[in-house]
């Protein structure tokens, strides 16, 4: 791929912790353009007088050609993109359930972890209460293994490159086997004078290890955070399609908040790569994302829930598509587009578009932007894009990927949101076609 | 002097009187009471609870000891 995969580069990019990242969809449409030139057609000195007109011309056919491959999709392909998609989300509704019955086996542990603790504090350890300390020690070592299989699962499905993956899960393996040889240790005492010499041991492996369990679970948080950070920003860009005058100004300051979440969760991040603990920057983090939450409310109080879940009347078997990309996507259907980023546009003249930010730098049957700011298309829209960009799209049509980055698919109404990671080229369809 | 007593007697009979119609009458008088009507809180479909769960387990985790 020789699109350059900035984003994949250290474990402090956002793309790494991407909640899921399932085997990614077989691409039905095959990348048939030297990606490096065509990347390189996002930069704006390409427009200079010498290149501009050769190169605008083979932009123009590139569009054609691409929207063409998208809209004479065979019936028969569009199910093989279907198909692909259910799976995935099959398999990703499998590792929630994974996860959830995790959580529950973490949460009864620490409540009997509790129970015993609190059981041998008031009696000490005299007759029945040396087996409620043995039972007090085995379920905090269980509580915190369970906890650290839970990072484990979550790192596993994260898009972290594979040898950091790796060195975190050896390590990890290797405390959980030391809290289990501890448990049978325990288990195995017959006095209180010997659980008292392997709680010292324990003690001490504790306090050499808690720095890490520490960091680790913070990675947990974090991958959480740009979960709940991209369903966010799902929503604004749904919100957008609709807004109001005064709905848009709100949002603009709320993907600002967005942003700016982001930005300290990427620092928190680059922290914990280094070893050290990130505590106050996901507390940041936390505070700054309630006070997007507090704008998104007042949007929903001035917008209206109920418009704002209606939406653009598009259709009832429409689907929706979330993506971040570093490279390059196309759009052919009955849609709405959003798109914010620093990129170059191409859009068919006779859809209905507003612009912000951007500057127009071609018009004849296709108009072309080019910059950073805004773009909002209506109606039957075709277009490509190519650059560093987020994109919703919201409707029923055809979506083609090539790049890195992420994206969130809800095919249909009543499907579930499936999120994976864009290494690559996928196509995904969104809403019923005709 | 009986005459005397008994005008004075009325004349404060006349005063507590008055005193009490005033009283009762600021006691009648309505208070007005504006209802307080709290905006509905507007749902948003996305919050911090899955984040604070977390942080939760992690305090709980941290918290482990293992003194006896």
């Amino acid at each position: 791929m020789a699109i350059p995969p900035v984003m994949a580069q250290g474990m402090g990019e956002v793309s790494k912790y991407m909640p899921k990242m399932t085997e990614n969809l077989t691409p039905i449409i095959t990348p048939t353009i030297n990606e490096e030139k065509y990347f390189e057609y996002s930069k704006k000195q390409v427009y200079e007088k010498k290149k501009g007109q050769e190169l605008m011309k083979e932009i123009g056919e590139r569009f054609r050609e691409r929207i063409k491959e998208l809209r004479e999709l065979k019936k028969e392909q569009i199910e093989k993109i279907r198909e692909k998609i259910k799976e995935n989300i099959e398999k990703q509704r499998m590792l929630i359930e994974e996860k959830r019955d995790l959580t529950i086996k973490f949460e009864n542990k620490i409540r009997d972890y509790k129970k015993f603790r609190q059981f041998v504090l008031k009696h000490g350890l005299k007759n029945e209460s040396f087996e409620h300390a043995k039972l007090y020690i085995i379920h905090g070592l269980s509580a915190t293994i369970d906890f650290l299989n839970l990072v484990k699962l979550e790192i596993n499905s994260s898009n972290i490159p594979d040898d950091t993956k790796e060195k975190v899960i050896n390590e990890i393996d290797t405390i959980i086997g030391s809290l289990q040889e501890m448990i049978e240790r325990v288990e195995n005492t017959t006095s209180p004078e010997e659980i008292r010499t392997v709680a010292k041991d324990l003690r001490e492996y504790w306090t050499s290890v808690k720095p890490r369990v520490k960091v680790y679970g913070e990675l947990l948080v974090i991958s959480k955070f740009y979960d709940i950070v991209e369903r966010a920003e799902t929503i604004g860009m749904n919100i957008e399609t609709n807004a109001t005058e005064e709905v848009k100004e709100m949002l603009d300051t709320y993907f600002e908040q967005i942003e700016k979440v982001r930005e300290i969760l990427d620092e928190a991040t680059a922290k914990i790569v280094e070893g050290k603990d990130a505590m106050s920057e996901i507390k940041e983090a936390r505070e700054e994302l309630i006070l997007a939450f507090k704008t998104l409310k007042d949007i929903y109080r001035a917008m209206g829930k109920e418009k704002i879940e209606k939406g653009l009347a598009l259709g009832n078997r429409t689907g929706q598509l979330w993506a971040e990309i570093e490279g390059n996507a196309s759009v052919s259907g009955h849609v709405v587009v959003v798109l914010r980023g620093e990129c170059r546009v191409d859009i068919n003249k006779d859809s209905v578009v507003t612009v912000v930010g951007f500057e127009k730098v071609r018009e004849n049957d296709i108009v072309t932007y080019s910059g950073s700011g805004l773009i909002v298309a209506k109606g039957d829209v075709n277009m490509t894009v190519t650059g560093k960009f987020k994109i919703f799209v919201k409707g029923k049509g055809i979506v083609y990927m090539e790049g890195e980055g992420k994206y969130r698919v809800k095919p249909l109404p009543e499907e579930e949101m499936l999120c994976l990671g864009l290494k690559g080229s996928e196509t995904v369809v969104v809403g019923e076609l005709q | 002097m009986k005459r005397i007593i008994l005008f004075i007697l009325i004349g404060l009979a006349v005063i507590t009187l008055g005193c009490t119609e005033e009283k009762v009458e600021k006691q009648t008088t309505p208070t007005t009471i504006t209802p307080q009507t709290t905006p509905s809180e507007e749902t948003i479909p996305v919050n911090t609870t899955e984040i604070d769960n977390l942080l939760n387990y992690l305090n709980e985790i941290e918290s482990i000891d293992f003194n006896i």
